[in-house]
């Protein structure tokens, strides 16, 4: 498989200031650190953390939707790699009917009024280069709501008669319609139901197959991220911690805060007895992140090393990186040893 | 040996928004019991009633919304007994009830503390009220209930205010207040929604340890089949208004009954088939609107296995078997013997 999506130590810092007339810089948050990955072709990859871990600046500096300070974002199309991180003002306008993305609130990301048809037409619109004419771009807009699940006569409505599933629905319609080659997810299901969640997971699926859609899927309902993606990035503080196979990160995690993560996990399943592997005390400033690794300050296995010495991403097997000075030697829990315990019960 | 009373009993609570003169029914007719020591799970997704319900509870429910009928029976463990439905939103009775014999943790700790009083002041004022200590006996408690929540350095926390705690150890705080008067009953709605899963991780693992130490019954409110499954011993879950089946956690999640129960449990993911390629099945349409809810069976628009006629004309019957109840026509035959 050919790499669609290359990102090579990419940093986004946002600065403090201080209140006031001046408002001189005091500091700077770095929201996302040194970060290098990759994402294939029609390949989906999960960017799970907690909340503050930098997932969604990532995502945004990725389509430069906020300013990265440094690094290289590479984005293979069919007409050729484009350097998104160098791109001016119009070439990057023009670039965005590659990468495209999915909100976490339909409630807040579709314009109140405008009509859905208006909503999904938009894209079409707003790209200058190629101008398409109405009944295009009415065959286009049915096209891909149809694809979305939505019927001929909704076009015609305002959001606010849809329920929220429904304007998720539009939303997708909305960034699929310039058949964009990326897609980044932010929480697109989060603000959702149960049993509306399982419709756009599945939605997602499916338009993947369909279109040979590449997702970057961020989120933090763990469940949800093991359901949609071949593989998973664990960000804490910034940086990648973890990156390999779903299941490799899921049940065979190498690095500890993989482990306090994935432990905590309630599985719907009464035999599958939760046994998080708590993590002391509460997540550092990250305007004033701690030395060394960052997650030493909680992690139950730091040593002197790890306060002194930033430990560097190791491949432990092929595809599967953990940034830890102790990655080959730990023996950690992962939420396999939940799935032995309910598998055993089943036995029984 | 009899089996003692349960500290909790609601008997056809129905719930109504008065507009207008009108009456618009938001719950009708919930009922379920609660044992001494037990963890009841209420389980539904958003607009199914189930925290309408749990404020009604403590007479907590807004101006506009009001107990149609029921029985709300609360018999405390210090052999306090009263109808809460009949009590009324304000008075002496009740304020002797909230906070002290029934205690409640909600969603969200950012606003459930006043930000201008130091942590230690609100957790004290729940004791000073109700025992009628000193305050000097008031803040030792309240240290006291810190420390047991794990909150580092109790005594110091005291003098904090809510802005100084992080999301986690706000909800630790919320916690402690909530049990300093050592209640009968505990109802938790949605406690870690808010909260990032190692932190969720951790509070679940302290109200478990917290409900062996202090023996009292939990009210679970959630939308998490995850943590219904961790924490609960029985669950009741609720579609648009009504429960449509209860029973033991093991049985409701190995042999659901209703075809609402059986689709939920079929829409979430799990990590324990990921190896399986198990494919999520949703729930086709959408949450009834509680303005214009379905007639007879509420779910039966949605239902797999609906008689059209029958469902949609009359309310469905209540079939139980032992602690399992189910209230569908199909109930008699899809129970677990």
């Amino acid at each position: 498989m050919s790499e669609l999506l290359t990102v090579t130590d990419l940093s986004v810092h946002f600065p403090v200031r201080t209140r006031g007339v001046w408002r001189k810089t005091v500091g700077r948050i770095v929201a996302v650190d040194n970060v290098s990955f990759a994402i294939a072709r029609g390949e989906t990859l999960g960017l799970v953390g907690e909340s503050g871990s930098g997932k969604t600046t990532l995502g945004l500096a990725i389509l430069r939707g906020t300013q990265p300070t440094s690094g290289r974002v590479e984005l293979t199309a069919a007409s050729g790699t484009i350097d998104v991180t160098k791109l001016d003002k119009q070439a990057l306008r023009d670039a965005r009917q590659h990468f495209q993305m999915i909100f976490q609130d339909p409630y807040a990301s579709l314009n109140p009024r405008m009509t859905v048809r208006d909503i999904i037409a938009e894209p079409l619109i707003a790209r200058r280069r190629q101008k398409m004419d109405r009944k295009a771009i009415d065959a286009r807009v049915v096209e891909i709501a149809e694809k979305c699940g939505l019927n001929r006569e909704q076009l015609r409505r305002y959001p606010h008669a849809f329920s929220g599933g429904q304007r998720q629905r539009i939303a997708i319609a909305r960034a699929l319609v310039l058949h964009p080659d990326l897609v980044v997810c932010d929480e697109p299901t989060s603000s959702l139901d149960v049993s509306i969640q399982a419709q756009i997971l599945n939605l997602l699926a499916e338009l993947q197959e369909s279109l040979g859609l590449t997702y970057l899927f961020i989120a933090h309902d763990l469940a949800a991220v093991a359901y949609v993606c071949d593989r998973v990035a664990v960000m804490y503080l910034g940086q990648i911690v973890e990156i390999g196979a779903t299941r490799d990160v899921y049940f065979t995690p190498r690095h500890p805060y993989t482990e306090a993560l994935m432990s905590s996990v309630p599985e719907p399943d009464p035999a599958a007895p939760l046994q998080p592997m708590l993590l002391q005390g509460e997540r550092p400033d990250p305007a004033n992140p701690p030395s060394g690794c960052r997650f030493r300050t909680r992690c139950r296995y730091a040593t002197e090393l790890c306060a002194t010495t930033a430990p560097a991403p190791v491949e432990i097997e092929p595809n599967h990186f953990a940034a830890c000075h102790y990655a080959k030697e730990l023996s950690l829990k992962g939420a396999l040893a939940l799935r032995n315990a309910s598998q055993e019960k089943v036995a029984e | 040996m009899n089996a003692p009373q349960p500290v909790l009993d609601v008997v056809d609570l129905s719930i109504a928004l008065g507009q207008d003169g009108a009456r618009i029914p938001i719950t009708e007719d919930v009922s379920f019991s609660i044992a001494r020591g037990e963890v009841l799970a209420l389980v539904g997704e958003s607009g199914s009633g189930k925290s309408i319900t749990a404020l009604a509870l403590m007479q907590l429910l807004s101006r506009s919304l009001f107990i149609a009928k029921g029985r709300i029976q609360l018999r405390a463990v210090d052999g306090f007994e009263a109808d809460i439905a009949a009590l009324g939103r304000d008075g002496k009775a009740i304020e002797a009830i909230r906070g002290a014999r029934m205690g409640m943790i909600f969603q969200e700790p950012m606003s459930s503390f006043s930000p201008i009083h130091t942590i230690g002041a609100q957790i004290a004022e729940v004791v000073e009220i109700h025992e009628r200590v000193s305050r000097q006996v008031a803040r030792a408690r309240a240290a006291e209930l810190l420390a047991k929540v794990g909150i580092p350095d109790p005594k110091g926390a005291l003098d904090r205010y809510p802005s100084e705690f992080s999301g986690g150890m706000r909800q630790r705080a919320m916690i402690a207040r909530a049990l300093i008067c050592s209640p009968s009953l505990l109802i938790a709605d949605e406690p870690t929604t808010a909260l990032d899963v190692t932190i969720q991780g951790q509070i679940l693992d302290l109200l478990r340890k917290l409900q062996h130490e202090f023996g009292m019954a939990i009210l679970f409110i959630t939308h998490d089949l995850g943590i219904v499954a961790q924490m609960a011993d029985r669950v009741a879950i609720m579609y648009a208004g009504r429960i449509v089946e209860s029973g033991p956690v093991g049985e409701m999640f190995r042999q659901p009954a209703h075809p609402y129960t059986r689709a939920l449990l079929a829409a979430v993911p799990r990590l324990g088939d990921l190896d399986q390629r198990r494919k999520i099945k949703p729930i086709a349409g959408s949450v009834p609107n509680i303005f214009d809810a379905p007639s007879g069976c509420r779910f039966h628009p949605r239902c797999p296995v609906a008689d059209p006629a029958r469902c949609a004309s009359q309310l469905p019957p209540v079939h139980a078997r032992g602690a399992h109840a189910v209230a569908c026509i199909h109930g008699k035959t899809e129970l677990p013997a």
